[in-house]
């Protein structure tokens, strides 16, 4: 019991976050100095998938409103990133992926508040509608603004810097580059979102006329949100301009944003940390399953459409996975398992013993059980309002 | 000066097309609120029916008109279908949840067809052939004009079908109120699926009409297709049959217009613009009228 309530202390959440982190991050760095080319590749379309769907998770989780214009955003940051490069070359290549970051973030950050601040008066389908329309927009735009852009044969011989290819860092170097850009990306994303800012915009998703007359400016925080989930997409498009060197306007298509709207919802709308599970598995399973691609939108939209019907929470729903938690509630949770499969056990063969008897057991249990749910409840309710996050990447 | 009316002749026609299809939307819309994005594929479906049934009613040597009917059954058949199996069961649920499931299934039906008849371009079948005829200097293709009559007398029918009878008032009443009208004996759920069906046999129209007016299509028809169907619903007014019908024809207008004095590159930045322009300068279209939200 005694380190139970150590551990429900805010401090030692952070230090077993904090732990969990640094357990999970070294040990993907202790496997990736082995790992083949296929394989970097891999970690590094995951970290950059990972980013751009906690990013629409700001958006189409926190906020509430569906967006389907994510990869017009990712388009915007890596034109921006990849015409930077084009026209300001630079000798260090790494000196040379941090200015693109900052810069896709700015120019996708910029096209989001502009955007935004006449989008985002509007709700529900229609804004889903108008997203879909900028995010079309902006692809024939680049398609057509060919003496910019290279209209549909697109930017090419780009530097690579996060590819397996690269030969001043290496794939080793490449994968640890996405991964610390990643990491400190969405841990930027999740303190926002805790934050007294994310909250607000956490309150528009309940009711936007609540919040409304609770004082807060509903269109100033959804241009806020979408102004940051812009940002965070044109960084995701920035890496992937460095990741495949070459980029051209339909990679930036409808589907695109589908997909990343698939993570999201398989997630869990509002959950950051099931965003990242999620997407983590779907990348990784997108680039295996390679010889099923054609079969793969198919898979993924009966799945979306089973989700939506049948379990349309997601994988963690609003809530976030939390180690603390996974250390306090599932041991609990297990033994409750157990306890009810022992009582069936035990309930079969006491049939013919006398009835009082099994009552007053059965009750003595029942109390039991309800402190137990009593107790998880309350640390659950603990999780949410101080944001347990666990993981590493 | 004759140029500019066979601009506007065919403006008109690919109008009719969009008009049709934007009925289908805006019924929808306005009987249980959802934007249902699968709309543009079942005219895909469509176009892919009557394709298969010309080349079938051949062989049988019957006329290759009646695909008309083959399609708009099959596409009315699958409008129930969708609507039984995935948005019946959401209809409690929150609207996000259903839109997404429409994006699913209009992905769904895209990639199947995909896979199933590739995605190479598809000659259009042929149902009649008509030459033209001359008014003044312009040259009248009957198409043109059989595509506008066939606008006219599928708007006159449902405007008439909505007003008229029992099903079409007990549609008026759902989409006004859907508990108010199951306490007056409505059954909502039939009208719902009554709907659906109407929409989607008005696509399967659309289907054919396409397939008179263009020499080709693939799999991917039902995606630029919807998107401006919609956008034409959304200009009229969404819930509005006859703000389908003004917006369905002003954006083949503008299309055609652009594509001939502009360049037909920029159609698709114009056609989003105007729906970004609309939706923010009034969200109801031309024919509807602001509500003021109520808490």
């Amino acid at each position: 019991m005694t380190f139970k309530k150590l551990l429900m202390k805010k401090y030692s959440r952070r230090v077993v976050n904090l732990i969990s982190c640094i357990l999970l991050i070294s040990m993907v760095t202790l496997i990736t100095p082995n790992i083949s080319k296929a394989f970097t590749t891999i970690m590094i379309t995951i970290c950059i998938n990972v980013l751009v769907a906690v990013s629409l998770n700001i958006s189409a989780g926190s906020m509430g409103e569906v967006v389907l214009g994510q990869a017009g955003f990712m388009a915007i940051g890596a034109y921006s990133s990849g015409l930077f490069c084009k026209y300001v070359p630079m000798n260090n290549m790494f000196l040379e992926y941090l200015i693109c970051i900052v810069v896709a973030a700015v120019i996708a950050g910029l096209v989001g508040f502009v955007v935004g601040i006449p989008c985002l008066r509007l709700r529900g389908d229609y804004l889903a509608i108008v997203t879909l329309g900028f995010g079309e927009a902006i692809r024939c735009l680049i398609e057509n603004l060919d003496k910019i852009t290279g209209g549909p044969s697109g930017l090419t011989s780009l530097p690579r810097l996060l590819n397996s290819s690269n030969r001043a860092l290496g794939g080793y170097g490449a994968v640890l580059i996405a991964i610390t850009t990643t990491v400190v990306c969405v841990g930027c994303i999740y303190s926002f979102m805790t934050s007294r800012y994310g909250r607000a915009i956490l309150s528009i998703r309940e009711d936007a006329i609540a919040a409304e007359a609770a004082g807060i400016p509903v269109t100033r925080y959804k241009v806020m949100a979408f102004t940051i989930s812009a940002m965070f997409a044109g960084i995701g498009g920035a890496m992937f301009a460095h990741t495949i060197g070459s980029i051209y306007p339909s990679n930036f298509n409808l589907s695109k944003s589908i997909d990343y709207l698939v993570m999201v919802v398989f997630g869990g709308l509002g959950s950051y940390t099931g965003s990242i599970l999620s997407a983590t598995i779907l990348s990784y399973l997108t680039i295996r399953l390679t010889n099923l691609a054609a079969w793969r939108l198919v898979i993924y939209s009966l799945a979306l459409i089973l989700v939506m019907i049948f379990h349309p929470k997601g994988l963690f729903g609003i809530k976030e996975f939390s180690m603390t938690n996974a250390i306090l509630i599932v041991p609990g949770k297990i033994k409750l398992l157990f306890t009810k499969a022992q009582d069936a056990k035990n309930n079969k063969k006491e049939t013919i013993i006398e009835t009082e008897e099994v009552e007053e057991t059965e009750n003595n249990k029942m109390e039991a059980e309800d402190e137990e749910a009593k107790e998880a409840e309350a640390l659950e309710e603990d999780n949410m309002n101080n944001g347990g996050k666990s993981d590493g990447k | 000066m004759s140029q500019f009316f066979q601009y506007l002749l065919n403006g008109l026609s690919t109008g009719s097309i969009y008009a049709l299809v934007a009925l289908g939307y805006t019924m929808v819309y306005g009987i249980i609120k959802l934007i249902n994005f699968a709309h543009g594929d079942i005219i895909m479906v469509g176009a892919f029916v009557a394709l298969g049934s010309t080349s079938i009613l051949v062989k049988l040597g019957l006329p290759p008109v009646l695909c008309v009917i083959i399609t708009m059954v099959a596409t009315g058949a699958l409008g129930f279908l969708t609507e039984k199996l995935a948005y019946k069961p959401l209809r409690k649920a929150k609207r996000i949840t259903a839109l997404i499931t429409a994006i699913a299934i209009s992905f769904l039906l895209e990639n199947l067809f995909a896979i199933r008849f590739s995605s190479r371009d598809k000659t259009s079948p042929t149902i009649f052939e008509l030459g033209s005829f001359k008014i003044g200097n312009i040259d009248i293709q009957w198409k043109l004009v059989i595509i506008i009559s066939i606008l006219v007398i599928s708007t006159s029918a449902l405007t008439l079908f909505v007003n008229r009878t029992r099903m079409g008032k007990a549609m008026k009443a759902v989409s006004e109120n859907p508990d108010a009208a199951s306490l007056m004996g409505i059954n909502v759920d039939t009208t719902i699926s009554t709907t659906f069906i109407i929409g989607a046999a008005l696509a399967g129209l659309a289907s054919v009409m396409y397939v008179i007016y263009y020499s080709s299509f693939n799999n991917m028809l039902g995606s630029s297709l919807g998107i401006k169907a919609f956008v034409a619903a959304v200009l009229g007014g969404i819930g509005l049959i006859p703000g389908a019908v003004l917006g369905g024809l002003t954006i083949g207008v503008i299309e055609n217009m652009v594509a001939a004095y502009i360049d037909p590159k920029w159609i698709d930045i114009i056609t989003f613009s105007i729906l970004i322009f609309i939706l923010l300068v009034k969200p109801s279209g031309i024919l509807g009228k602001n509500t003021k939200e109520k808490v």
